[in-house]
């Protein structure tokens, strides 16, 4: 069991999706996350563990490798690929409710910036990582953000921006998040955005990549 | 001991010596701005506001991204046949539509360079401008032309996947490029090629250094090649931090680096580590100082970019992209006050007879 997991794993690392992917050129001829994690619900491994085990070992290193520059955003898009194939395996497993997600992170570029390169990467790291993501897509509003927080209870909030034009919308939202549901933490990030713009907004927190909204997400599960 | 400036020159001559790294003074200076800016700069100025007089700037940009067709309100479609959206953001926009689905290029035909609107702008601005230095601006130039054509994430994927399609594809848009370099010159007037493609977020490179290496230097060699033959100055715009491939853009012949973000390399680092080797414009953040500083703080900025680099020679004074809204007005009409009575700035701060 444990060696399939770890094969599933090094799938999601290195972004190989199924036997016919030519990439990468060392796998080549080799199964990928798809067959392997057919396999693997076929021997009776618990979906969980596929998830917990498999998929979320993987595309945690691939978080850590993008943070260190050792990898970049073409091989984070076949992880993601990788994974996503292995997770529509175990998606009936979600919705039975046997395979519980750590929480539902809801993201979205916040209004007047339609880019999207910045917020699909780290929607992929977040829900590689176990949790359900709620994309809103680009120029979400703040009504549109509160709407669907209070569809899901609990959800944690993340807001994306790419121009200082736009993300001084970030507060407006930030405020309208809080004055309508107080427990909500909201993150941020994009290329503009600082630490001192978190603590100026009052948002919760700030990180320069994706895998710092991971570490974060998954902390506050903890505890 | 003071700092003498004996020469008079045009703006095309300072601009040119500016980059052969010969100290020019006033340092040559270039303001742009975003549509939304410009109307909002013209505003608070009372409704007049001609930007190239008013700014006093040194180089006068010829745009192959204009004059596209309006498919319908703020949708517009470039040569290319992609659809762009501009209902936020008129100045660049964002890709709505691209229209190559399928890493193969049987079905799409790259558009002709023969009959551009660039080539009319290059036209008038000599006759209005024909003392400053123009740059022919080839925007979206090779990357971002690929992934407009065929989606970021396909264009990423495909790298790694479908290599050979990607390799092809980038052929054929730096060969577009050069056939326009050549066209371009042959109407005239034109001192410089500038490549515009942002090939780095905040952080570090999109694509990483390898597959730059594979897939786009040999093309933007081929390009800067097509300029030089014509004797052509060659700048390469690329926001984000890039600084780990400015070797490479020394190698392939690049001139000129723009926008010099200081918010993502040390500018002076950068700059001396580099020097008499390529020249840099920008400098001034966009991104900080423009937008949250106060004017004190621009003409601090300004200044020590002045005259820690401006007045060696191969540094062009800039903000480090074009204006944008949410600058406020005070902090334009600093800068540009600064720009343009660069020796009272300079004695202010450095003593009367700093320079003469």
């Amino acid at each position: 069991m444990d060696d399939l997991l770890k094969k599933i794993a090094y799938c999601v690392e290195f972004g190989k999706i199924n036997l016919q992917s030519p990439y990468p050129p060392d796998m080549k001829g080799q199964q990928g996350a798809d067959e392997l994690t057919k396999e693997a619900l076929d021997k009776g491994i618990d979906a969980e563990d596929i998830l917990q085990k498999g998929l979320v070992i993987g595309m945690e290193k691939v978080g850590i490798k993008f943070r260190e520059n050792k990898i970049f955003v073409p091989q984070v898009l076949m992880s993601a690929k990788a994974m996503n194939t292995a997770i529509s395996h175990l998606k009936p497993y979600f919705q039975s409710g046997s395979v519980k997600r750590k929480g539902t992170f809801v993201i979205g570029t916040v209004a007047g910036d339609l880019h999207d390169i910045g917020k699909n990467l780290v929607a992929m790291m977040v829900e590689g990582n176990g949790w359900e993501v709620i994309d809103l897509g680009t120029d979400v509003n703040s009504q549109r953000f509160v709407e669907e927080l209070k569809n899901h209870p609990g959800s944690y909030v993340g807001l994306s921006a790419l121009l200082t034009t736009t993300m001084i919308n970030m507060e407006e939202i930030v405020k309208e998040v809080k004055a309508s549901i107080p427990e909500t933490k909201v993150l941020i990030g994009g290329a503009p955005v600082s630490e001192d713009f978190k603590m100026k907004i009052g948002a919760d927190f700030y990180s320069a990549d994706p895998q710092g909204a991971v570490e974060y997400l998954n902390a506050m599960a903890m505890a | 001991m003071p700092w003498r400036w004996p020469e008079s020159m045009n703006k095309k001559e300072a601009f040119i010596k500016t980059i052969n790294f010969k100290q020019v003074f006033p340092v040559p200076h270039v303001t742009r701005f975003t549509i939304e800016a410009e109307e909002k700069y013209r505003e608070y100025k009372g409704g007049k506001f001609d930007p190239v007089k008013e700014t006093g700037t040194y180089a006068v940009f010829s745009q192959t991204n204009s004059g596209w067709e309006e498919v319908k309100p703020g949708f517009f479609s470039d040569y290319f046949g992609v659809i762009w959206n501009k209902t936020k953001d008129r100045t660049l926009g964002i890709v709505e539509k691209s229209p190559i689905h399928s890493p193969s290029l049987k079905k799409f035909k790259f558009p002709r360079t023969e009959f551009l609107p660039v080539y009319q702008y290059q036209q008038n601005n000599n006759l209005d401008y024909p003392d400053h230095f123009h740059i022919l601006s080839i925007g979206f130039a090779l990357f971002e032309r690929a992934w407009s054509l065929v989606g970021m994430e396909n264009l990423m994927t495909w790298m790694l996947i479908e290599p050979e399609f990607v390799h092809d594809l980038l052929d054929e848009i730096a060969e577009y490029n050069i056939n326009l370099i050549h066209q371009s010159k042959s109407i005239g007037g034109i001192d410089c090629v500038r490549f515009g493609d942002d090939w780095a977020g905040q952080y570090s490179l999109l694509i990483g250094k390898d597959l730059w290496l594979e897939f786009i230097k040999p093309r933007l060699h081929n390009m800067c090649r097509a300029a030089k033959i014509h004797d052509l100055f060659v700048a390469q715009h690329c926001c984000g931090k890039v600084d780990e491939l400015i070797p490479e853009m020394i190698d392939v012949g690049i001139d000129l680096f723009d926008p010099f973000q200081p918010d993502v390399m040390n500018v002076f680092d950068v700059f001396n580590m580099y020097y008499g080797k390529i020249s840099f414009m920008g400098g001034l953040s966009i991104q900080e100082t423009m937008p949250y500083g106060t004017p004190e703080d621009v003409e601090q900025k300004s200044i020590e970019l002045i005259s820690k680099l401006g007045m060696r020679g191969g540094f062009i004074f800039s903000p480090s992209h074009a204006l944008t809204q949410d600058i406020p007005a005070v902090n334009i009409e600093k800068m540009i006050d600064i720009v343009k009575h660069q020796q009272m700035y300079m004695e202010k701060k450095y003593g009367k007879g700093y320079i003469i």
